[in-house]
């Protein structure tokens, strides 16, 4: 069987990485809005819960791009920092899936003077949001680990 | 051929004729103005408007003034704020005053406030004099976003005005601490009238005249009864007739989903919330509104449109648009002197426009 080549095993790993990131953003934004209605005396059912964290998904086609730009360039940066800085490459691309997306929202909410995301208002949500962000970072490393592995034994 | 000339020739005379017609209907009374907000007609029939920018305008005979008001406060010009709406005191032909609103502060702690001043003339020009704060939102907020600002004047002369939400701050329209997402009633020197709702409830900001609004853009009164309409995010654009008191349900309860797409809140409607009067999904973006001969006119950003709404005992029905020529993003509508429309197209070239049907 002829080898996947690099780039296109690189290539899967950093899309599932922003999908898996996106798709938990949209989940974890949702359940921060629906607080902050709780918290002015909206009563919410699970059901409502349920209803809203389907709705959201919708923000998936404007999040996965936003995700994917976010981390092309922290994941070579975190590439990088582990051939300059040393240390494992789990800790680089967590930290450069966490970091590439609260810097985005940052600088977008410097730009445009508010915050695009509303679950990412409070310190909370944005700390939620950095979370998804290394989770990505983690799906990615794992997996790109995994696929060069499966390479050098194709090899 | 000589068919083909005919033709030719009824197409382009109907083309003429019906760009006479367009003119005749609308008249461009002056232009170049730098993102005009709000006018006002004076009695001796100059007509004052506000540039976002700052500036207070003169429009005489017909010719913007290249000079305007001289003495006017400050303002925080930046995303939608700046100098934003006049409103002339209906006693001005005898004490002259006018209030005019605006967004107030820095990037990092900025408001709307309310002054009123004295329009005082000399040589020809304006300049304001005895210029008084009578009230600033409260809590200061961290965007540029979302002032409301509208003013206007209830039949026992007490000034209403809409502040916004902000956008970040959106939840806080429905709590009594603040000033985000409401509508604030004081009287003309800054006092709190006694009979306002909140007046007596504890924690409750004694300003607050009715809550859960998003972005209000428009005022005006009919019989008595005071109409809002306010700019939903995707969606969800509302009329409301103002009751003291009552929550209008912003964020709770709305049409409208985020600028992402994602959900403001699972409820259309929700118990102890009032549900607009009318919603406009996909938005139009109202951006003011004005009672003529008993109708309102509502002009708007996105749809760039004027609307005629019809007023009855229990409900506002959308007439529709009308003027359906005048296709352009228009910021403000008032009726002059001559009881016709005006209407001010937004932008940087702004243009004030005399509807002459």
């Amino acid at each position: 069987m002829k080898a996947i080549p690099r780039i296109t095993r690189l290539a899967a790993a950093w899309l599932a990485a922003a999908l898996v990131s996106a798709l938990l953003i949209s989940l974890s934004t949702s359940q921060f809005v629906l607080w902050s209605l709780q918290n002015v005396g909206a009563e919410i059912t699970w059901s409502n819960r349920l209803f809203m964290s389907v709705a959201d998904l919708r923000i998936l086609e404007t999040l996965i791009p936003v995700m994917l730009a976010c981390f092309l360039v922290g994941f070579l940066v975190a590439s990088l920092c582990h051939r300059l800085l040393g240390m494992s490459t789990l800790f680089w691309n967590s930290l450069a899936g966490a970091s590439s997306i609260v810097v985005t929202l940052l600088l977008m909410s410097w730009l445009m003077n508010l915050m695009p995301i509303a679950g990412a208002r409070t310190t909370l949500g944005m700390i939620a949001v950095a979370l998804c962000g290394a989770f990505g970072g983690l799906v990615y490393d794992r997996l790109r680990n995994s696929l060069m592995s499966t390479r050098n034994s194709n090899d | 051929m000589i068919k083909q000339l005919t033709n030719l020739a009824v197409v382009i005379s109907l083309f003429v004729g019906a760009s006479s017609a367009i003119a005749q209907e609308y008249q461009t009374i002056t232009e170049g103005l730098d993102n005009p907000w709000a006018m006002e007609f004076l009695p001796n029939e100059d007509i004052l408007i506000t540039e976002r920018t700052g500036q207070l305008r003169i429009v005489r005979d017909g010719k913007l003034l290249d000079a305007p008001v001289q003495n006017v406060p400050d303002s925080y010009y930046a995303g939608q704020g700046g100098l934003l709406d006049i409103k002339l005191d209906v006693n001005f032909a005898d004490n002259q005053r006018l209030y005019l609103s605006f967004a107030h502060g820095k990037r990092s702690a900025n408001s709307a406030r309310l002054v009123s001043a004295k329009l005082v003339a000399s040589d020809g020009d304006y300049l304001l004099e005895d210029i008084k704060t009578l009230f600033s939102s409260q809590p200061e907020k961290r965007t540029a976003h979302h002032y409301g600002a509208r003013i206007e004047q209830l039949a026992d002369s007490t000034l209403v005005m809409t502040v916004g939400d902000g956008f970040n701050y959106r939840e806080q329209a429905q709590t009594l601490d603040n000033h985000f997402g409401k509508i604030i009633r004081i009287n003309t020197d800054g006092t709190i009238p006694e009979d306002n709702p909140f007046v007596e409830t504890k924690d409750a900001l004694p300003e607050i005249y009715s809550l859960g609004h998003r972005n209000q853009q428009g005022l005006a009164i009919i019989d008595n009864q005071l109409f809002e309409h306010e700019h939903g995010p995707r969606g969800g654009d509302e009329v409301n007739r103002i009751t003291p008191g009552l929550n209008y349900g912003w964020p709770i309860a709305t049409f409208g989903i985020d600028y992402n797409g994602a959900r403001i809140s699972p409820f259309t409607s929700y118990e102890g919330t009032e549900s607009p009067l009318i919603d406009w999904t996909p938005s139009i973006a109202p951006s003011a509104m004005t009672e003529k001969n008993g109708f309102l006119y509502v002009t708007s950003l996105a749809e760039g449109s004027i609307r005629k709404l019809e007023v009855t005992p229990s409900e506002v029905k959308d007439l529709g648009i009308v003027y359906p020529e005048l296709s352009m993003r228009l910021r403000d509508i008032a009726v002059g002197l001559d009881n016709r429309l005006y209407v001010l197209t937004d932008g940087s070239s702004g243009k004030l426009i005399r509807i002459v049907d």
